[in-house]
C-alpha cells in the first residue's frame, strides 16, 4: 500500500505544501487526484463534487479543471509533436476551434516568458528550463481552479526555479488558482505556501503553515527533515 | 614549501574547436574544500572531467596547465593518470550509480578498485565498505556487498558510488551534484560523511552543486562559474555574505533558505 487511509483539504486559492522523503507517496497522492492512479477506499472530492469514480465523460471536464506539472519536462511532451500544438491539444479536445487554441497557446507561451518561436520547437529543440516553462503555459492554458507540481521544480537551476515560482504566484493572485505544491525543499514550501502537510510512510504526519510545522515540528520525522536542511 | 593540492592556470577547454572554460584559474590548498557554483551549461563538469584526464575525444585542454600536487596531469602518460585515480584523485558523480559493472556484486567491484592500488585483504575491505554504507544510511550492509546493481533502487546504487570514492581516501576528491537526486535526509548524511573525510584523512574536496546550503556548510571557499568564466573566487563566507558580483547575488537570491526562528 503505497498510500495509507489519507485526509485533507485545500481551500480555494490556498496554495498547499506536501513535503516527505522520496517513496512516502507524495506521487501516488497526486495520481489520485487527478485520477491516474485509482484510490481503492475513499473518496475524493473536487468543487464538493465526487470524483473518485467519474467516468470518462466526466474526466474529461474533471481534466480541464486540474492540471499537473512533473519534474521531467520533457518527458512530459510527446517528442514527435511541435511545443505548441501540445499546448493546444487539450483545449481542442475540450471543443475550442483551432485558430482560437493556437491565439491562446501563444498568449500563454508569451505569459511564461517564452516567445511565440517557441510553438514551433520540437521539446528536444529546447533546454529543460524552457520546456518546464512551456508545460507551465500548457497547464495555465486550460485555466485550470488546481494546479498540481510534483517537483516541478527540482531538477531546474535556481534561477529558473525562481522564475517559475513566481509565475505560479502571479496565476494564483489574478485568477484564484488554486495549488498543491509537491516537493522535498522546505525553504521553498515556506516562501510559497500557506499551508504544509508533512508526509511519512503513506501518511500525514504533520500539518500546518509551514512557520509552525518548520519552528515548532512535533513529528520526530519532521525534525530529521528539517535538521537535514544545511 | 608545499605543493598546491591542484592548481589551475589560465586553462582554456574547447569541445570541437569551440572554447567552453576561458582563462580559469585556481589554487587549492591540501585538505581545502571548494565549492564550484553556476547555471547548468557553465563548465562546471567539463572542469572537473579535465583535472581527471576524462575529457575523451570530444574535449581538449587548448591552453594553460593543471597542476595535481605538482604534477602536470595534461603532460602525465594515461597509465600514469590511470594509478593516480581512485588513491590520490577520486570522482563522485551525480549518477555514478549508474556507471557500475552491472554483472559483478558491489563486494567484488570495490574489492577489486581497491585491490588495484593496495595489498590489501577482501575481508578489510567489505569491513571498510559495510562502516561506510552505514555512516551514509545504507542500514543491511552486508545484504549490499552481495547484491547486483539491478537489485538495488537508483539511490542506493548512487550510494555504493559514493563509498567507491570515499574508500580510497584520496588526497583529492572531485564531487560532480553527487547528491542531487538524493533525498534531503540522505544527503546531509553524504555531506557529513565528507566532512569527516576531510577531517580523519585530510582529504581535499572540489564539489559542485546548485544547492548554495550545500556550499555554505562545508565549503572553504567558493567558485562561481558563468558561461565558461571564473566570474568569482573566494572565502565561501565573503562571496556568500558580500559578493561583489551581481550575477553571484542573483544566484544566491534565487536559493530560498529556510527561517527557523
Ligand atoms: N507503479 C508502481 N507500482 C508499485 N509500487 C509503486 C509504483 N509507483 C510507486 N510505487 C511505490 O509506492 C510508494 C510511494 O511512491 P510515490 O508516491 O512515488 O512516492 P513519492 O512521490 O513520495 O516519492 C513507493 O514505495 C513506491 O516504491
Ligand atoms: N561532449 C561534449 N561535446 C560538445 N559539447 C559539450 C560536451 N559536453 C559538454 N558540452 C558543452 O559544454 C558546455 C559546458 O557543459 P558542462 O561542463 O557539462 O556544464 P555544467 O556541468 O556546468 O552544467 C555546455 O554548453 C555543454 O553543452
Ligand atoms: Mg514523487
Ligand atoms: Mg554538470
Amino acid at each position: 500500500m503505497a498510500v495509507d487511509g489519507i485526509s485533507f483539504q485545500i481551500n480555494k486559492g490556498e496554495c498547499l505544501g506536501l513535503v516527505g522523503e522520496s517513496g512516502c507517496g507524495k506521487s501516488t497522492t497526486a495520481k489520485m487526484i487527478t485520477r491516474l492512479e485509482a484510490a481503492d477506499e475513499g473518496g475524493i472530492f473536487l468543487n464538493g463534487k465526487e470524483i473518485t469514480q467519474a467516468g470518462n465523460k466526466e474526466l474529461r471536464a474533471i481534466y480541464r479543471d486540474i492540471q499537473m506539472i512533473f519534474q521531467m519536462p520533457v518527458d512530459s511532451f510527446n517528442p514527435r509533436i511541435r511545443l505548441g500544438e501540445s499546448i493546444m491539444e487539450s483545449m481542442i479536445n475540450q471543443g475550442m476551434k483551432r485558430h482560437r487554441a493556437k491565439a491562446r497557446a501563444q498568449e500563454c507561451l508569451a505569459v511564461c516568458g517564452l516567445p511565440k518561436e517557441f510553438a514551433d520547437r520540437y521539446p528536444h529543440q529546447v533546454s529543460g528550463g524552457e520546456c518546464q516553462r512551456a508545460s507551465i503555459a500548457r497547464a495555465i492554458a486550460n485555466q485550470p481552479s488546481l494546479l498540481i507540481c510534483d517537483e516541478a521544480t527540482s531538477a531546474l537551476d535556481v534561477t529558473i526555479q525562481a522564475q517559475i515560482l513566481k509565475l505560479i504566484r502571479q496565476f494564483q493572485n489574478e485568477m484564484g488558482m488554486t495549488c498543491l505544491l509537491i516537493c522535498h525543499d522546505l525553504a521553498l514550501v515556506q516562501e510559497v505556501c500557506d499551508r504544509v502537510l508533512v508526509m511519512s510512510n503513506g501518511r500525514i504526519v504533520e500539518e500546518g503553515t509551514p512557520d509552525e510545522i518548520i519552528m515548532n515540528p512535533r513529528e520526530e520525522y519532521t525534525k530529521r527533515l528539517i535538521d537535514s536542511v544545511l | 614549501m608545499q605543493q598546491p593540492l591542484l592548481e589551475m592556470q589560465h586553462v582554456e577547454i574547447c569541445y570541437d574547436g569551440k572554447p567552453t572554460v576561458f582563462d580559469f584559474n585556481l589554487k587549492m590548498e591540501l585538505g581545502e574544500i571548494l565549492g564550484i557554483v553556476g547555471e547548468s551549461g557553465s563548465g562546471k563538469s567539463t572542469l572537473i572531467k579535465a583535472a581527471m584526464g576524462l575529457l575523451g575525444t570530444a574535449g581538449a585542454v587548448t591552453r594553460g596547465d593543471i597542476y595535481v600536487k605538482g604534477k602536470n596531469v595534461l603532460d602525465i602518460q594515461n597509465d600514469e593518470l590511470r594509478q593516480m585515480r581512485g588513491p590520490e584523485m577520486g570522482m563522485i558523480f551525480q549518477n555514478c550509480g549508474s556507471a557500475l559493472c552491472s554483472i559483478r556484486t558491489i563486494g567484488d567491484q570495490l574489492y577489486e578498485s581497491m585491490e588495484q592500488h593496495h595489498a590489501i585483504k577482501r575481508a578489510a575491505v567489505d569491513q571498510l565498505a559495510m562502516q561506510l554504507f552505514e555512516k551514509i544510511n545504507l542500514p543491511d550492509s552486508e545484504r549490499i556487498l552481495k547484491s547486483y546493481p539491478f537489485e538495488l533502487s537508483g539511490g542506493m546504487n548512487q550510494r555504493v558510488g559514493i563509498v567507491m570514492a570515499m574508500i580510497q581516501k584520496p588526497e583529492l576528491l572531485f564531487a560532480d551534484e553527487p547528491t542531487s537526486a538524493l533525498d534531503v535526509t540522505v544527503q546531509a548524511q553524504v555531506i557529513r560523511e565528507m566532512m569527516a573525510l576531510r577531517n580523519e584523512f585530510g582529504t581535499g574536496i572540489a564539489i559542485v552543486t546548485h544547492n548554495i546550503g550545500v556550499v555554505s556548510y562545508m565549503a572553504d571557499k567558493v567558485a562561481v562559474m558563468h558561461k565558461g568564466h571564473l566570474v568569482e573566487y573566494g572565502k565561501t563566507r565573503d562571496v556568500i555574505n558580500n559578493s561583489q558580483e551581481a550575477y553571484t547575488r542573483k544566484l544566491i537570491q534565487a536559493v530560498p533558505r529556510i527561517r527557523k526562528r
